[in-house]
């Protein structure tokens, strides 16, 4: 499918949208291995010490916060959240013709069903779990976790038993939802034109752009 | 200790009582007035009572608060079961026959047993108030008889920790600041309301807990606490295990109505949930990849 298209070389990632990007990455290794380390403090299994994993925990959480309010407003700012708006015409049948190429055409050598536009760098697929990630996972990761660091402005009981429970039992979800995220995403960052051509984007920032409207 | 306000008062209060009493005794008093403790009382019961030790120059405050005694679990006692003689003369003698520790009383052989004395006797004689001053430090030196009252079943855990904290902090808060020497322990102050010195003072595993150590060796392993088998369970809460509750599947989750402690109150289910979600995205991701190489290697030969 369009292999015969034209296509150019375009900044898709600009500096900022780079930064973000791999500040979060470093900072969410530290928050996974320094939360994995707290919530499993007796399991044997940790790599970081409480009181270490508890600083440098509460540290990425902040930075991570403070990287999100950024991203947020400059994301909006700079018009990159169009990539982030779905086209509701046939939104289902590009998300199973996507799923379909991840679960089969992709092992017959298939092309991209969805090459990288200007108006839409992301696939079906890749932009509903981008939007799940960054408008509700994020968020309820960053709510919940402000509420832990400052446990007192926690409403008091939820349920009948200490309001923590349920913010703390939501933290933990939003963070196994996001590793889950996280490794998917190291993954699927093999699957573009060569192993390596996606890591090299999101290193200089420029990508391959078809120009013709592939639908 | 006390203010200069507070010292004033005091001076005065035992100016008026010298001359009331001069030259009086008890001897006017009685049967039924001592069973009332109305002679005692009628001095003791002034809040600004005292005198000034002419060794130390020291206040020492003779005030019984009748308010704090009616709720004091010894509020049916009389003040001669404690304070047995000597007391006839006013001023009193020196040497006067009082109960000098609780066990006077409360020994496990005269029926006291639920007391424990005879192990918190054990436990008191190792911790490091006793080590350091073995001839002025005893039970009263922490618990007031005439107004102290044991936890009970139900009392809730903030007053519990509260009121023990108090305890310490009645003599530590001017020794040896808190703030200052807990400064390396995160949320100090939540901490301080969430949880009784005694929880990191005292050895573990016990759950008597008047062995109180040196700081030196205070519990600092954050651990001891957040986890499953914390520390807390045979502390804090040991009075809580034998309810056998289970609140939507969480472990420990007896703690649950006052406290959220992470690493403690986990849930079984979820922590599986996690791994289990992590350890199948692993697999999965992996097979995959497996397949696109294979798949990359058969399209190459042919």
């Amino acid at each position: 499918m369009n292999t015969e298209s034209k296509t150019q070389w375009m900044l898709l990632y600009p500096l900022w949208l780079r930064a973000w990007h791999w500040t979060n990455a470093l900072l969410f290794i530290i928050l996974l291995t320094c939360g994995f380390s707290l919530h499993f403090a007796d399991s044997g299994w940790t790599l970081v010490p409480f009181a270490t994993a508890r600083t440098w925990h509460n540290l990425a959480g902040l930075a991570l916060t403070v990287g999100y309010l950024v991203f947020v407003l400059r994301n909006w700012t700079s018009g990159n959240i169009r990539h982030y708006k779905p086209d509701w015409r046939g939104w289902s049948s590009r998300l199973l013709r996507q799923a379909h190429y991840y679960g089969v055409e992709i092992f017959q050598g298939a092309a991209h069903p969805f090459p990288v536009r200007r108006e839409q760098k992301f696939n079906p697929l890749q932009q509903l779990t981008y939007v799940c990630v960054v408008y509700l996972g994020l968020p309820t990761l960053i709510v919940t976790g402000l509420l832990l660091l400052r446990p007192e402005l926690a409403p008091e009981a939820i349920l009948g038993m200490a309001g923590l429970w349920l913010i703390a039992v939501v933290h933990y979800l939003a963070g196994v939802g996001l590793t889950v995220f996280l490794i998917m995403h190291i993954y699927l960052a093999t699957v573009g034109k060569t192993l390596t051509s996606d890591l090299k984007k999101m290193i200089t920032g420029w990508e391959e752009v078809t120009l013709a409207d592939p639908r | 200790m006390f203010s200069t306000k507070r010292k004033k008062h005091v001076a005065l209060g035992a100016v008026l009582a010298s001359l009331l009493l001069m030259q009086s005794d008890l001897s006017f008093a009685s049967q039924s007035d001592l069973e009332r403790n109305e002679p005692c009382l009628r001095c003791h019961g002034m809040k600004t009572f005292g005198y000034v030790k002419p060794e130390t120059g020291k206040l020492v405050n003779l005030s019984v608060s009748q308010a704090a005694l009616d709720q004091a679990d010894h509020q049916g006692n009389l003040c001669v079961d404690c304070h047995r003689g000597g007391y006839r003369k006013m001023p009193h003698p020196q040497h006067k026959v009082t109960a000098d520790t609780c066990l006077e009383c409360h020994e496990d052989e005269r029926g006291f047993e639920k007391y424990r004395m005879n192990a918190i006797t054990a436990h008191f004689k190792k911790s490091v108030h006793y080590q350091m001053q073995p001839e002025q430090f005893n039970c009263f030196s922490c618990h007031d008889p005439h107004a102290g009252r044991l936890h009970k079943m139900g009392d809730s855990t903030e007053t519990v920790v509260e009121k023990s904290n108090q305890v310490c902090l009645n003599c530590h808060s001017t020794l040896l600041p808190f703030e200052e020497s807990h400064a390396w322990l995160p949320n100090g102050q939540l901490h301080q309301k969430a949880v009784r010195c005694l929880e990191c003072h005292t050895p573990r595993p016990s759950s008597v807990v008047h062995a109180i150590e040196p700081a030196a060796k205070a519990e600092k392993d954050c651990v001891a606490c957040h986890s499953r088998d914390s520390i807390l369970l045979t502390k804090l809460n040991k009075y809580r295990l034998g309810r056998g509750e289970d609140k939507l599947g969480f472990v420990n989750s007896v703690v649950m109505d006052d406290s959220y402690v992470l690493g403690m109150t986990r849930h079984s289910a979820l922590d599986k949930l996690g791994i289990f979600a992590v350890a199948l995205t692993v697999s999965g991701v992996s097979a995959h990849g497996i397949g696109r190489w294979f798949s990359r290697r058969r399209g190459k030969s042919s």
